[in-house]
């Protein structure tokens, strides 16, 4: 058989014929017997192949991947990061330079009586820079999110140790 | 499609029960790719069930551009085929011998009627089964697995117009041959 009618016959059994070529094939199983008989055949053929069944695996194939599934589970993470780690570094120490600034500062101040409180008549704490509430508000805010990090920090490795 | 995406997310959430459906579900085409290639069922199971292990713990990188099947059975076809080359397994080709076909009952048929009995099935997977494993492989994708020619080139790697090609010859090789064998037995 020519090469360009097989070609026709398959493309006309996948239903890729343009109309033309569709024609063609139609007239050549009318008018040519042998076309015909080499068309059934391939139409058979490709029932044949549409009715194939795939190869079964052994019953226990299934149990046998789930049973190796809990040793690979890990958590996937798929929760999106909502800031780039090298920010939230960056963020994270300079929080941490202003709490520590704020505390040099409160332990250095030299300034006027009026930020020194007693403790029990022994000790005495100096405010200092601290009566600034500008200072004071940033020490607060500082010292909050150093405790927010450590707490993260801490329940991470808590809870995701595994 | 939609419901394997559900599977899939189910799965990246933790669920593993959920992995359990998709086994079921392409277990026998995964199976039968690597059995297309391997030709040995004991082979063929061992590296299906490497896919399915290797698939679970690579579902976070599916990136949904495919359709999941397709990109199972790339895995698999690749995994197969690296198998096939490590253990130096044999692959065979319909063009390297002569394909002997089992015919029985076949004296007063046609090849027209031959191609109706039942028997056909049964030679068509034993000339698939001689076949060399990426054309063997090419046939079950298209057929068995019902891939497109596009998902065919982009799970063998291989160019649209090569597997259109090779699809070709391979059908018209398989015609030939039973047309061939019922002829003889005329």
């Amino acid at each position: 058989m020519e090469k360009d009618i097989s070609i026709l016959i398959w493309k006309y059994l996948d239903g890729e014929c343009t109309p033309g070529e569709k024609a063609r094939v139609e007239q050549l199983l009318l008018e040519d017997p042998s076309f015909a008989e080499e068309m059934s055949l391939a139409q058979n053929l490709q029932a044949t192949l549409q009715q194939l069944e795939p190869e079964e695996p052994s019953m226990r194939f299934t149990a046998r991947i789930t049973e190796q599934l809990p040793a690979l589970y890990r958590p996937i993470h798929t929760q999106a990061e909502l800031l780039p780690k090298f920010l939230v570094r960056l963020f994270g120490g300079a929080v941490g330079t202003v709490a520590i600034l704020s505390l040099g500062l409160f332990f250095a101040s030299n300034q006027s009586i009026q930020g020194k409180f007693n403790i029990m008549g022994k000790y005495t704490l100096d405010l200092g820079v601290f009566s600034n509430p500008l200072v004071f508000t940033a020490f607060l805010i500082s010292l909050g999110l150093l405790s927010y990090f450590l707490m993260d920090f801490t329940l991470k490795k808590w809870f995701l140790k595994k | 499609m939609e419901e394997d995406l559900v599977l899939v997310h189910r799965v990246l959430r933790g669920e593993q029960h959920a992995f359990r459906h998709l086994v079921e579900k392409y277990q026998n085409y995964v199976f039968t790719i690597a059995m297309r290639v391997l030709n040995s069922r004991e082979e063929a199971e061992e590296v299906a069930q490497d896919v399915f292990l290797k698939v679970y713990k690579m579902l976070g990188s599916y990136r949904q551009e495919s359709k999941f099947s397709s990109w199972l059975y790339a895995i698999t076809y690749r995994t197969a085929i690296d198998n096939a080359r490590k253990k130096k397994l044999p692959l065979q080709s319909i063009e390297s011998g002569s394909v002997a076909l089992q015919t029985p009952d076949l004296h007063s048929k046609s090849p027209v009627e031959l191609t109706q009995d039942n028997d056909l099935r049964h030679q068509v997977q034993a000339v698939i089964k001689r076949l060399k494993p990426s054309d063997a492989s090419i046939i079950t994708l298209y057929y068995l697995n019902e891939q497109s020619v596009q998902e065919i080139a982009e799970i063998t790697g291989l160019s649209l117009t090569n597997v259109k090609t090779k699809l070709h010859r391979l059908r018209e090789q398989l015609r030939q041959e039973l047309s061939a064998s019922a002829l003889d037995h005329q």
